[in-house]
């Protein structure tokens, strides 16, 4: 049996019948759920209410009888949290135009159509070990192996705002403000300590 | 061990060097004398000779002598800068001595090994005017390669005495000379290859393009053949490209405006049927000059040979830039450095090829740097610079083509008005004879006799006349309908990008059902969905087939064309070919073809569009209890219309918008994959058809799809 992944797979593919495929049963064991949406406005609102889960998108890229494209999509999903892997599964030939589209919009990766579940389950895997070796991630992991009395005690203050473990949580995950900042600040601390340990050395 | 006792190593050169500079870096025989005629030119030669002797068959009397009456050499030039790879005086002076100040051809001091291409043997005889010797160095490129062969032959611990490329021995002597003699002469033998007559067409063609066809040089560089095996070519000058009567020319120039010091280049533009030459800031490739000739039919036949006529080159100050020596016997692998015949947008009719286009792009290496040849010396590198070189040229042509367009449009227009008022005034000359006659009381039977007689003629001439006006209408729709039938060609690549997406998507959902299946059938778990995935295989399979079909309706010839009755193709199908499916699922089936007449279209593909609308219905209607569906076809301005209903359930409201998509259905757990819409609309484009879905026929539910295609009257 291989190893389950903690992660939500949201596949956005206005190909109806992609819903069918044989992936979707095929990695239905090793992931918590996939959710298909024919609609990417429908996976998007998803991935705004579910952004406390880990989340992996897998995202068509040419969209029928619409402007907006994939590159569209993916920068939305962007702006909703950055800590989230698209998967681009197209059909289409990718061109130069549209690599560069999907480097800039910052996509995990591309595969095309006529890919096996195989080749599929394998990316998915590097991209949920990135979501796990992210910075975010560690933090994520430390906060949630303290007790739930724990969590909900203030823990720190920032401005005027009193934060519990529990709140520093969900603003990582969204990224906002200031899990952005907490995040910058933790990676430089780390940085930090890492660099004197090995100047004491 | 490596330690602090420092030490000083070299670099040494392998025998084998030879070949790398000679044989391994120039490609091709031509390229190679191509070489070392450009030599001659940055000698300051005026006349080269290239005499050939007993090239066919290969013996050792063949042999091949390039001479010129250029600078020529010094002994220490000889043993200093001939001698020394790499050493090219033309990389620091850029210009000849004058009073010919040419600008050097040739940059990277390897040109002297192209010699090895052509033999291995080559006897260098040099002087310079004044001296009263000439110098003579003999270098046997079979000493090296016998050398190479014996190093090779022995393993590389057994090699006490090995020869390195500079260890080799060159002979060199001295003959007496008149001191007026200067020049080079290059005498090479043990060649490689027999030459063929058309391996000395070859040369001469390309050699006739070295130096610009209407370069103007107050010091001339002429190249001279002699070749007795072959008369045609003995005692013959190169000559430059013919350009008399070309049907059109432009010489576009740059100037340096000193207020602003900017360069400004002149350019074409297109205005309504005329060109106009204007001027703009000079782009990032530097100032250049252009000169572009175009031939129509009329003044290609001033060619004796149409493929003289072969597109654009790039000259730089004055001579070739990069050696289209490198020639293809078929023409179709010629280079074609601008892309000019690559462009397939759109009008694949008014696009120019070089096949209608003689000129050259003059840079120079002053103004414009950054336009360099690449190492192999086929191509020039790929930047930006270049890139925006070749969209000028490539706008510059595609002025013309508008230019042509245009004109072509306005003549046939006049042509057209020409012919109607002929007809006119043929009407008019004959209304008024018939006055004539008709008050002619008092004319004499002769003159009766003799506007009898021209009455008649007219009536010939003015037949003629409407004739000949109904053909040339008749021409232009002619004309129009095989650029409707490229059109559909053209389009086609368009399609070509979705059917790969298509294929591309089955193929994926195939391979994936099949792994399912492989994966987890020995391991006896998720049956139900193995059964599942085994279906859609044969379900996809099924599309795969309709795609492939689809594809290749396109493949077929026009012969497959053909005139067929609308009634008759109509009625075949509920008649005949669906009658069993209408029956099987008691489905009642009927057709109207109120105006029945001749179609010229493939009747498979026309049957086809009917035959998936047919599956389509049949699916809507599996869970109705009064099954129908009804097909009438009728003609409506010029133009076939069908209605094709169904009382199935319908589209919904919501979906209308998408069915024609492809990959869109509502159907896929009956093996739906929505192709079916999406191949009907794209073959009606193709002939410029439409399908739409209409208000449906049937209430209360069901769908209406009207297609509508084009007639010729």
């Amino acid at each position: 049996m291989e190893e389950k992944m903690n992660v939500s797979i949201v596949y956005i593919d206005d190909a109806v019948k992609m819903k069918n495929d044989a992936f979707i049963d095929d990695i239905e064991d090793v992931v918590n759920e996939v959710k298909y949406f024919e609609k990417p406005s429908e996976g998007l609102t998803y991935i705004k209410q579910n952004i406390d889960k880990n989340i992996i998108v897998i995202l068509d890229w040419k969209f029928n009888n619409s402007s907006v494209q994939g590159e569209n999509f993916l920068n939305d999903i962007n702006e909703i949290s950055t800590l989230v892997p698209v998967i681009v599964f197209t059909g289409a030939d990718i061109r130069a135009a549209d690599a560069n589209k999907m480097f800039d919009g910052n996509a995990f990766s591309c595969i095309p159509k006529d890919a096996s579940t195989y080749e599929l389950v394998t990316t998915i895997r590097k991209a949920y070990d990135r979501i796990q070796n992210d910075i975010r991630s560690v933090m994520e992991k430390w906060i949630l192996k303290q007790d739930e009395e724990k969590r909900n005690k203030p823990y720190m203050r920032s401005g005027d705002r009193i934060y519990t473990l529990n709140d520093i949580l969900a603003s990582i995950r969204k990224q906002d403000e200031f899990g952005k900042e907490t995040t910058r600040g933790i990676m430089s601390l780390a940085t930090e300590l890492f660099t004197n340990n090995m100047r004491g050395k | 061990m490596a330690n602090n006792n420092s030490s000083i190593l070299h670099f040494k050169f392998d025998v084998s060097t030879f070949r790398l500079l000679g044989r391994e870096l120039i490609t091709d025989r031509i390229t190679a004398l191509f070489e070392l005629v450009k030599n001659c030119y940055d000698a300051n030669a005026e006349n080269v000779e290239i005499i050939f002797e007993n090239l066919n068959p290969i013996s050792e009397k063949s042999r091949i002598i390039i001479k010129d009456d250029g600078l020529g050499m010094t002994f220490e030039d000889i043993r200093d800068k001939w001698m020394v790879i790499g050493t090219s005086n033309k990389r620091r002076k850029r210009i000849t001595p004058p009073p010919y100040n040419r600008i050097v051809a040739g940059k990277k001091g390897v040109g002297r090994f192209a010699v090895d291409k052509l033999g291995g043997k080559l006897v260098m005889k040099t002087k310079k005017k004044g001296s009263s010797v000439w110098h003579c160095l003999e270098t046997d490129w079979t000493k090296y390669s016998e050398e190479e062969d014996r190093q090779l032959s022995l393993a590389f611990e057994e090699l006490e005495d090995k020869k390195l490329f500079t260890d080799i021995d060159n002979k060199y002597w001295a003959e007496s000379a008149n001191k007026d003699e200067h020049g080079t002469l290059l005498e090479i033998t043990s060649l490689s290859d027999s030459w063929t007559e058309n391996d000395i067409i070859r040369a001469y063609k390309e050699l006739s393009k070295i130096v610009k066809p209407a370069f103007s040089v107050t010091y001339p560089f002429n190249i001279r053949f002699v070749v007795p095996e072959y008369s045609a070519y003995n005692n013959r000058m190169v000559e430059s490209i013919v350009l008399a009567k070309a049907t059109l020319s432009y010489n576009l120039k740059y100037r340096f405006d000193d207020s602003n010091k900017t360069y400004y280049q002149e350019y074409l533009v297109e205005e309504k049927g005329t060109i106009k030459i204007k001027e703009k800031p000079a782009e990032i490739f530097g100032p250049i000059g252009f000169t572009l000739y175009y031939y129509d039919q009329e003044g290609k036949k001033n060619f004796t040979k149409e493929d003289r006529i072969d597109g654009i080159k790039v000259y730089r100050d004055g001579i070739i830039a990069t050696p289209f020596a490198e020639y293809k016997a078929k023409r179709d692998e010629q280079k074609d450095l601008f892309g000019i015949d690559k462009r397939r947008w759109s009008g694949f009719f008014e696009k120019l090829s070089t096949r209608d286009i003689i000129g050259w792009v003059d840079i120079t290496d002053e103004l414009n740097p950054e336009i360099k040849d690449s190492t192999n010396r086929q191509d020039f590198v790929d930047n930006r610079e270049w890139a925006a070189l070749k969209d000028f040229v490539i706008n510059q042509i595609h002025q013309i083509e508008l230019y042509l367009k245009h004109k072509k449009e306005i003549t046939k227009k006049k042509n057209s008005e020409i012919l109607k008022k002929a007809d006119n005034e043929i009407s008019d000359i004959s209304k008024k004879i018939d006055q004539i006659k008709k008050n002619s009381f008092f004319a004499s039977p002769e003159v009766e006799t003799e506007l009898d007689d021209i009455t008649k003629r007219l009536g010939v001439i003015k037949n003629t006349v409407s004739e000949t006006s109904k053909d040339f209408v008749q021409l232009e729709k002619d004309k129009k309908q095989q650029e409707n039938i490229m059109f559909s060609l053209v389009s086609l690549q368009a399609y070509a990008g979705q059917i790969s997406h298509i294929l591309r998507t089955s193929i994926g959902t195939i391979k994936r059902s099949a792994e399912f299946i492989e994966k987890w059938i020995p391991l006896k778990q998720k049956y139900d969905k193995s059964e599942k995935h085994a279906k859609q295989v044969f379900d996809e399979m099924n599309n795969l087939s309709k795609a492939m079909n689809f594809m290749l309706s396109y493949a077929e010839d026009d012969s497959t064309f053909e005139y067929f009755g609308i009634k008759d193709a109509i009625a075949e199908l509920f008649d005949d070919i669906y009658v069993s499916l209408f029956e099987d699922n008691g489905i009642k089936a009927e057709y109207f073809v109120e105006d029945d007449f001749e179609l010229s279209y493939n009747k498979k593909a026309f049957q086809d569009m009917f035959g998936n609308l047919i599956d389509n219905s049949v699916k809507a209607l599996r869970n109705i209890k009064d099954k129908r569906i009804k097909c009438t076809a009728y003609r409506n301005n010029g133009s076939l219309v069908v209605l094709f209903s169904d009382n199935g359930i319908g589209v919904p409201e919501e979906n209308r918008d998408r069915i024609f998509d492809v990959f869109y259905t509502t159907t896929a757990d009956l093996g739906g994959a929505g192709l079916g819409l999406y191949i009907i609309k794209s073959r009606l484009e193709s002939i410029k058809g439409t399908i739409t879905l209409e208000e449906n026929e049937f209430k209360p539910t069901g769908a209406t799809f009207k297609i509508i295609i084009p007639l010729k009257d």
